[in-house]
């Protein structure tokens, strides 16, 4: 039985290059792929300097998650723009095409998934709590209530954009809520 | 008088391109195509659904207005429901392999057909939650709910319907044809359930939290079964779950139907290759690195080929439930598309995990009192065990083998239909029984595996006394382990039957991160019946060069009876 491969860093480079004892990482598409291409490109491990120190944070409950700002993409939510509402392009700044109620900045989460905010906060309240009553809890943070998503959460207004993930992250920070995070519109995979 | 159901013409196709490189190919036009009978379009209603369809009076009105991005526009044909033969049925290996596939032996299969002897399906609710969905699609649209469906994308020109926009969504129409597609309509091929009840969900058009967290909750007493052959992307990295996806699925499991729990049926993913170095060398994500399959409330479901095996695609994950048929070396899945037409290249555990939503359904109607938890159990007891020389085939003493690239097995609709009707009901999320919480704090550094050098593993245990379970249904652990690339650690759970449930191994990443061990939980079925007390152990391993970490906390939170 062959020994289990170690992962290690090319010095030279400092990049580190995972290899198993046979050959070099290739990445390959993972959707519907009966069988990966031979041709698939190289996989590095980044090394530590190039790894990308966090610019944002939320929090998800009592976890804090670190957020990188991704400085050549923002998300479109155009309608209907490419059968998606939402269009990652390549920009280094706001789209001058789109209302900046349309667009937002793409976040990374330390998955490297990207993340952006199409405007929104999403409220939990520890308990089942009635229709006055969380209007008036908001109200008194200074959060406007959109409408309600369940016995326990809300949805309160907020512009598109880091806007959004300021006002959660005040929320959460004041303690008057069990949570409070963006609506995020999330890079999730058909598969 | 004869059946008769609204399908679709189209029409000002101008602008549709080619597609992605996934989108569907045309296997056959209809062979029995329903004769055009009096042309009905529909009109969406302003801020609603359409005006449920009548089958008797199509609604006059114009065709949709479409918008300037979507490229597909619908017109509504009442047509009757013929009746005859499906013409693609032989070439659903799926349904029943008689060996019509290169290399696929005859019985690699779900055995479906053979359970319709005991109901299709009929009067189950199957929820679709997915990019579009085509409902006017002539084998769809026979079993389309009425007004129950919905759309999520943002200035839907089709108004409340989750009609495909352009070509790019396709992925739902194939879906949900596996679970329903109409039998016996003398047009395409079938579903393995296909006489339930299709409501349309499209909350990935918009993939916005909230749209995900309310399409998973819809109509939670009508709604039976929640479909879902979406998750995060498979490369190897930890991807957690929003918190609004945690409260959808546990609203579901205790207040859906009734208090019996909706049965929320996701992919497994299709990371089994996302990396790899030679022709048979790979990392594989793992299903449990993904925080929407590895909920105790999820059934997740894994994928073989037409011999029973793993594809290259299939994820491993001590997560998993059951397998079902999709595509691999030689054949696809063939099934519903866009256009209303049919496709024979469907594919990936978005092509399995339809079938077991379809088998959910036919066990449905043969019990509808069955709990979520009941309908998990039958299907883990009665899987067929394939693929039967696998070394990963393995049991605590008397109890039923578990493998991680297998879950129980293969879905069996025969054996899981029989079941249902005798099953006595372990009751629902009510009755279920958790012991938690148990926790450690073994705080200790973890050794960085030198190159060429030996790892070295760090152990924690838990004690579990007093615990009244004496049938494990899931197991659910939370792990804390700060590191600086969290695709170093292995991290494996051995039971006090001395099972173990293989978690996570070293890996690389290519998302351009590997997430965090920052409370992170993975969920294991692999323990399923094994009684809840004694030593539990966690094993926690870096097994790369470079990078360290600690493994700080862990613990443990038993389900079952």
């Amino acid at each position: 039985m062959a020994a289990e491969p170690t992962l290690r860093r090319a010095a030279a480079t400092r990049a580190l290059v995972l290899a198993l004892a046979c050959g070099t990482l290739a990445l390959v598409p993972t959707v519907r792929a009966a069988e990966p291409p031979a041709d698939a490109p190289a996989l590095s491990k980044p090394s530590f300097a190039k790894r990308i120190a966090p610019t944002h944070a939320w929090h998800d409950g009592a976890t804090t998650r670190a957020l990188t700002l991704d400085p050549g993409l923002r998300a479109d939510f155009s309608t209907g723009l490419a059968g998606r509402p939402a269009a990652l392009r390549a920009s280094s700044g706001p789209l001058k095409d789109v209302s900046p109620a349309l667009q937002s900045p793409v976040l990374r989460d330390e998955s490297g998934r990207a993340r952006a905010l199409p405007g929104g906060v999403v409220v939990t309240f520890a308990d089942a709590t009635d229709e006055a009553l969380a209007r008036a809890l908001l109200a008194a943070q200074g959060a406007p209530a959109a409408r309600p998503l369940s016995p326990r959460a809300w949805l309160v207004e907020s512009p598109a954009g880091l806007a959004s993930l300021e006002l959660a992250n005040r929320l959460a920070a004041t303690g008057a809520f069990a949570g409070a995070q963006p609506n995020w519109w999330l890079e999730r995979a058909l598969k | 008088m004869p059946a008769v159901a609204l399908t679709l013409a189209f029409g000002g196709l101008a602008g549709c391109g080619g597609g992605g490189g996934s989108s569907s190919s045309a296997v056959a036009s209809p062979s029995a195509a329903p004769a055009p009978a009096p042309a009905g379009v529909l009109a969406p209603a302003p801020g609603g659904m359409p005006t449920p369809l009548s089958t008797a009076t199509p609604p006059a009105a114009t065709a949709f207005t479409v918008g300037t991005e979507c490229t597909l526009s619908y017109t509504l044909t009442a047509s009757p429901v013929l009746t005859g033969a499906d013409p693609l049925l032989p070439r659903q290996w799926h349904l029943r392999n008689t060996g019509q596939t290169t290399g696929g032996p005859a019985g690699e299969d779900l055995r479906a057909l053979d359970a319709w002897a005991g109901g299709q399906g009929t009067g189950v609710r199957v929820a679709v939650i997915d990019d579009a969905i085509e409902v006017l699609h002539p084998d769809l649209r026979p079993n389309l709910v009425d007004g129950a469906s919905r759309s999520y994308r943002p200035g839907n020109p089709y108004g409340l319907w989750p009609l495909p926009c352009t070509d790019r969504d396709e992925h739902g129409t194939s879906v949900a044809g596996l679970v329903l597609a109409r039998d016996d309509n003398a047009i395409g091929g079938a579903g393995v359930a296909p006489r339930a009840s299709l409501v349309a969900l499209d909350a990935l058009a918009s993939s916005f939290d909230v749209d995900v967290a309310d399409a998973l909750t819809r109509d939670g007493d009508l709604n039976a079964i929640y479909q879902n052959s979406w998750g995060s992307p498979d490369n190897g990295a930890l991807h957690a779950a929003e918190p609004l996806f945690e409260q959808a699925i546990e609203r579901g499991i205790v207040n859906g139907r009734g208090g019996r729990g909706s049965v929320y049926v996701f992919a497994g993913g299709n990371g089994g290759c996302y990396a790899r170095s030679g022709p048979s060398t790979c990392f594989a994500d793992d299903s449990n690195y993904d925080g929407y399959v590895n909920h105790r409330g999820v059934i997740a479901v894994c994928a073989v080929d037409n011999q029973g095996r793993r594809p290259a695609y299939g994820e491993p994950g001590a997560n998993l439930t059951v397998c079902a048929p999709s595509s691999g070396a030689a054949s696809g899945i063939t099934t519903t598309a866009i256009r209303g037409t049919w496709r024979n290249d469907f594919s990936g555990t978005s092509a399995s995990t339809p079938m077991v939503s379809g088998v959910a359904a036919l066990m449905l109607e043969a019990n509808p009192n069955l709990t979520a938890r009941d309908v998990r159990l039958i299907l883990a007891k009665t899987a067929r065990r394939n693929h039967p020389n696998d070394d990963d085939w393995v049991a605590a003493p008397g109890l039923q083998p578990f493998n991680h690239k297998y879950g129980f097995g293969v879905a069996d609709a025969v054996a899981a239909v029989a079941a249902s009707r005798t099953w006595t009901s372990v009751g629902g999320a009510s009755s279920l029984i958790s012991c938690a919480p148990n926790r450690a704090t073994p705080n200790r550094p973890l050794p960085d595996r030198t190159v060429g050098g030996a790892a070295t593993t760090v152990s924690s245990d838990i004690v579990v006394a007093g615990c009244g379970i004496t049938q494990i249904e899931y197991v659910e652990i939370r792990l804390t382990a700060p590191h600086s690339y969290a695709g170093d650690l292995r991290v494996h759970l051995v039971s006090p039957s001395s099972t173990t449930s293989r978690l996570a191994e070293a890996r690389a990443c290519a998302g351009g991160g590997c997430g965090s061990y920052a409370n992170w939980r993975f969920g294991s079925m692999r323990h399923l019946d094994e009684p809840a007390n004694g030593r539990w152990t966690l094993q926690v391993t870096d097994n790369a060069a470079d990078d360290v970490g600690t493994f700080q906390s862990w613990s443990l939170v038993l389900y079952g009876r």
